[in-house]
C-alpha cells in the first residue's frame, strides 16, 4: 500500500530568563513515504484550469496564443484517472470543458485529453475580467468532491473590474477551504495584491509569467505538481496552555504565509489551521510564538502542542516546552532556526514596505528598507531574492545593504520582486561539543 | 535546543490516535501503553546487573498538578492539560537505602529536571555504586547518565569481568561509554551529542576502588580524624588549581569553573581513560560519593563532613541533600553515602566480615 508518514520536530531554545514569557520555536514537519503511514492510493484528484479570455488578453494576441498553447499543453499531459475541466473567465465563466452546460469535470484518458486540447486551443475571447465569477463557477464544479484533492491554476493578465470589488473577497471567501488555487499574472496590468488575496486563502503561490513563451513550462510545473499532492485537507493543529495568547502561527518555509488569522478554534486552548494538499515528499516550517503565563526558575511548562491532523487523526506532533532559568548562558542562546526564519520574516516585510515607499516615491524610506532586505537575503543566502531585488536596485555592498534604488527599473521588476518576497530558504545546521554540565 | 521527534500509537480503549510517550488518551483518558521515547522515568527495583526495566505503568490518579491543582487525568505527555506545567516527575527526587547505604539524587531548585542517575549494588559485604551526571548542554543528558550507572554497574559486579580492578573499572567505563553512544538523540542547535561524567565506587575488604572522569567527587569522612578529598575533576577549575595558576577561590569565582574537560559522549577522545585509585579504608567512617551539585556548595571534604551530621547513611545523604538545596540548589544533586563500621583488614584477603550490609540486600538502584 502507498501510504505518506509524517514526522514533526521542534527546534527552539526552551530556556527563558526569569520573568518573561514569549516562548518561539519552529516546527518542521515532513511527509515520507513509507508503511504505515495515511493511504494515499484512492485519493480523488482534480485540476482545474481558470484561463482569463478577456479582450485584454488578446493585446497582443501574443498572450492568448500562449495561454491557449499552454492549457492545451497541460490538458494532453494530465495523468490517466485525474479529473479535470477548464473554465473560460470574462465578465461571466463558462465551463469551455467538459461541454454541455452542466457543471462537471471529465476523467483523463486518452479521447477527453484530446478533446480539452482541441477545447484550449479554440478559447473564444471577449469582455471584461469579473474574477468573483470565475472562482463562483470553479467552486459550483469541485463542491461536490468532497475529501478530494481540488486544484485550481488561474491565469489572468489583468485588473479585475471596479464592479466586482465588493464580490471578489466574498468569492473567495466562499471558495475557502473547497479548493486550492494558484494564480499566474502575464504581462504588468495585473494586481499582485489582487491575486495575493485569492492564493493566501485558498493555499496557493502568486507568480509572475514575465513572458508568455514561458507560460506552457509554467502550466506543466503546476500541473506536475498537483500531481505530486497526495494527500488531501491537511491541518495545524495547535494546544496551547490556559491563560496563554497565541502571538502567532506562521508558516516560514517554503513560503512565508501568516495562518494565525486562519484559526479555527477547537476548544478554549486548542485551534486548527488549514495548511491544504501534502505531497509524499515534503517539508514545511512552522513559526509559532505564544505568550505564556510567567513561571519561576527550575519550572517547565508545556507551551504549545502542535500536531499534524490529516482528516480527524493527528499523525504527529512535536512539544514546545519553557524552562524558566536564571543561568544567562542557557537563556541567551539563540536558536539558529528560530532567529533564521524571524530574519526571513523581516526580509519579506522589508520588501513590501521598501516597494510601497517606491510607489508612494519616497526614495529614503525605500532605500533604507531594500537596503536592509539586500543584507537580510544576502546574510540567508536566499539567493532567489537577492536576484529579483537586484532589478529594482543597485547594490553596493551586499553585507552592508549599501544600496541605490533603481529610478528605471520596469513595473515587472517590481512585480517579480513583490511576488517572490515570501520565499524563504531553509537554514544551514551546525553541531557543537559539550561545554559544561 | 532540543529536538522532540514523536511517533503515533493507537488507544487501546477507544482506537483514537496518540503519541507514543504519551501517557494517556487525549480522547477517552486512558492509559496507554509504554512505547517510549516517553519521559525518562528511572528503573524501579532494577534486578543487580540487569539494564534497566519499563518505568512503572503510569497512573491516572497520580498527584495533582502542583501549579493549577488540575487532576492528573487531564496530563497529556507528562504535562498538565490545563496550565502546562510539568507534571511531577519521578526522576526529580529518587532515594535509595540499605543498612549503611544511602542514596540520594533530587533535581536541585534552579534546574527544571534531574540529569544526574545512579545506581548501586549492595550485596555480599560488597558495595558497589555509580554516580554520573548528565551534561547539560547536550542532548538527553538524563538517559545518558542513566545507562551509564546501568551499563557500568552491570561490568563491574558480573563474576566474568576482569579480576584486576583497575582493568574492571576501565571496562566498566567502556561499557559506560558504549550506553552512553546508544542513547538516541543527535546534536541540535548549541546541544551536542547525549554526554555524561562518570564515578564508580567498589567497596569491598576494607577498599574503595575508586574510578573518576569528569567532576562527580569522592571523599572520605573518617569518625575520626580529617575528613580527605579521594578523586580529581577533570575541570577548568582544577587544571588551573593543580597548575598552581589560580588558588582554589579564584577558580572556583570563575564562569569558566565548571567546565568539564572530560566527558562520556559521542564527541569524548576515545583516548580519555578514566582516573582509577584504591583507597585503602583506615578506620571506621564514612565514603561519601556526589555530584558537583553538592560540592558547588562544599568545595572542600572538611566542608562536605561539617554538612554531614550525624545519623545513618540515608538520613546522611538526605542532609547533604538538603544543605545543597538550602544553599541556593542551582544544580541537579545526587550524594550517596557508605558507612564503613569494621576495623581495617590487615591484608586484602577477602573478608568474612561484613562492613556495614546485610548479605541479602541485593537490588538496583530506586526511587
Amino acid at each position: 500500500m502507498t501510504s505518506t508518514v509524517f514526522s514533526a520536530s521542534v527546534f527552539q531554545n526552551e530556556f527563558l530568563p526569569e520573568g518573561t514569557t514569549e516562548v518561539n520555536a519552529v516546527v518542521t514537519v515532513t511527509a515520507a513515504g513509507g508503511d504505515g503511514g495515511v493511504a494515499v492510493s484512492d485519493v480523488e484528484k482534480i485540476v482545474l484550469l481558470i484561463v482569463d479570455v478577456s479582450t485584454s488578453m488578446e493585446q497582443p494576441r501574443t498572450k492568448i496564443n500562449a495561454a491557449r498553447k499552454a492549457a492545451a499543453a497541460a490538458c494532453e499531459a494530465m495523468p490517466d484517472g485525474v479529473l479535470f475541466g477548464i473554465v473560460a473567465g470574462g465578465d461571466h465563466a463558462a465551463q469551455a470543458y467538459p461541454p454541455g452546460g452542466e457543471t462537471s469535470l471529465a476523467r483523463a484518458d486518452d479521447q477527453t485529453r484530446a478533446e480539452a486540447a482541441a477545447v484550449a486551443r479554440s478559447l473564444p475571447t471577449g469582455g471584461g475580467t469579473e474574477i468573483s465569477k470565475w472562482l463562483d463557477l470553479a467552486r459550483e464544479i469541485v463542491e461536490p468532491y468532497e475529501g478530494a484533492i481540488r486544484l485550481a491554476y488561474l491565469l489572468t493578465d489583468g485588473e479585475n473590474n471596479d464592479n466586482d470589488r465588493n464580490e471578489f473577497p466574498r468569492a473567495i471567501a466562499r471558495a475557502t477551504g473547497v479548493f486550492q488555487c494558484d494564480a499566474r499574472g502575464v504581462g504588468e496590468s495585473w494586481r499582485v495584491s489582487e491575486l495575493r488575496q485569492i492564493t493566501s486563502a485558498l493555499l496557493g503561490e502568486v507568480e509572475v509569467i514575465s513572458d508568455p513563451s514561458a507560460m506552457e513550462a509554467d502550466f506543466l510545473d503546476f500541473l506536475d505538481q498537483a500531481i505530486g499532492k497526495t494527500v488531501a485537507d491537511v491541518k495545524l493543529r495547535m494546544w496551547a496552555p490556559k491563560g496563554s495568547t497565541v502571538r502567532f502561527v506562521r508558516q516560514v518555509a517554503p513560503t512565508i504565509d501568516d495562518l494565525t488569522p486562519k484559526a479555527q478554534p477547537v476548544d478554549a486552548l486548542t485551534n486548527t489551521y488549514p495548511t491544504g494538499a501534502w505531497s509524499g515528499d515534503e517539508s514545511r516550517d512552522y513559526h509559532v510564538c505564544v505568550d505564556v503565563p510567567v513561571g519561576n526558575v527550575g519550572d517547565e511548562k508545556l507551551a504549545a502542542r502542535v500536531s499534524l491532523l490529516v482528516g480527524a487523526d493527528a499523525v504527529s506532533q512535536g512539544l514546545v516546552r519553557a524552562v524558566w532559568t536564571d543561568d544567562t548562558a542557557l537563556s541567551t542562546r539563540i536558536n539558529a532556526q528560530v532567529a533564521h526564519y524571524t530574519g526571513q520574516a523581516e526580509l519579506a516585510q522589508v520588501i513590501q514596505e521598501g516597494l510601497q515607499a517606491r510607489k508612494d516615491g519616497d526614495i529614503d524610506t525605500a532605500t533604507i528598507k531594500l537596503g536592509r532586505a539586500v543584507q537580510l537575503a544576502a546574510e540567508s543566502g536566499n539567493d532567489g531574492t537577492l536576484r529579483v531585488l537586484r532589478g529594482v536596485v543597485d547594490v553596493e555592498d551586499e553585507a552592508s545593504g549599501t544600496i541605490r534604488v533603481k529610478r528605471d527599473a520596469g513595473k515587472l521588476a517590481e512585480m517579480e520582486l513583490d511576488t517572490r518576497s515570501t520565499r524563504t530558504v531553509q537554514v544551514k545546521r551546525a553541531t557543537p561539543a559539550p561545554e559544561g554540565n | 535546543m532540543t529536538v522532540t521527534d514523536t511517533t503515533i500509537v493507537t488507544c487501546p480503549a477507544c482506537g483514537a490516535t496518540a503519541a507514543s510517550g504519551d501517557l494517556f488518551c487525549e480522547a477517552c483518558g486512558a492509559n496507554l501503553p509504554d512505547t517510549g521515547p516517553a519521559p525518562v522515568a528511572p528503573a524501579a527495583g532494577a534486578e543487580e546487573g540487569t539494564a534497566p526495566t519499563a518505568p512503572p505503568p503510569a497512573s491516572s490518579d497520580g498527584p495533582a498538578c502542583r501549579n493549577c491543582g488540575a487532576s492528573a487525568d487531564k496530563a497529556v505527555e507528562g504535562y498538565c492539560g490545563d496550565c502546562g506545567m510539568k507534571m511531577p516527575a519521578q526522576r526529580d527526587h529518587m532515594e535509595s537505602s540499605h543498612p549503611g547505604v544511602g542514596v540520594v539524587s533530587d533535581r536541585g531548585i534552579r534546574h527544571h529536571r534531574n540529569e544526574d542517575s545512579f545506581a548501586a549494588s549492595v550485596a555480599d559485604g560488597r558495595v558497589v555504586v555509580l554516580v554520573c551526571d548528565g551534561v547539560s548542554t547536550t542532548v538527553s543528558p538524563d538517559q545518558a547518565s542513566q545507562a551509564a550507572c546501568d551499563a557500568a554497574l552491570a561490568v563491574i559486579v558480573s563474576p566474568d569481568g576482569p579480576a584486576d580492578p583497575e582493568a574492571r573499572m576501565v571496562a566498566a567505563h567502556s561499557a559506560a561509554l558504549a550506553a552512553v553512544l546508544s542513547v538516541p538523540g543527535e546534536p541540535e542547535g548549541e546541544y551536542g551529542w547525549p554526554s555524561c561524567t562518570f564515578l564508580a565506587g567498589d567497596v569491598h575488604d576494607g577498599v574503595a576502588d575508586l574510578a573518576t572522569l569528569g567532576d562527580c567527587r569522592s571523599m572520605w569522612l573518617p569518625a575520626e580524624g580529617d575528613p580527605e578529598m579521594l578523586t580529581v575533576d577533570d575541570s577548568w577549575a582544577e587544571e588551573k588549581i593543580s597548575s598552581g595558576a589560580l588558588t582554589m577561590e579564584e577558580a572556583y569565582e570563575h564562569p569558566k569553573a565548571h567546565m568539564i574537560t572530560r566527558w562520556l559522549g559521542k564527541d569524548a577522545d576515545p583516548e580519555w581513560k578514566p582516573r582509577y585509585r584504591r583507597f585503602v579504608v583506615p578506620g571506621p567512617g564514612r565514603l561519601v560519593l556526589c555530584s558537583d551539585g553538592l560540592w558547588n556548595y562544599a568545595l572542600t571534604a572538611a566542608a562536605v563532613g561539617a554538612a554531614a551530621g550525624e545519623g545513618d547513611a540515608l538520613t546522611v545523604a538526605q542532609r547533604l541533600t538538603s544543605f545543597a538545596n538550602e544553599a541556593g540548589g542551582s544544580d541537579n544533586i545526587t550524594v550517596a553515602v557508605i558507612e564503613i563500621d569494621a576495623a581495617p583488614p590487615v591484608t586484602e584477603a577477602p573478608s568474612t566480615e561484613s562492613p556495614g550490609v546485610s548479605p541479602e540486600e541485593e537490588e538496583g538502584q530506586q526511587s
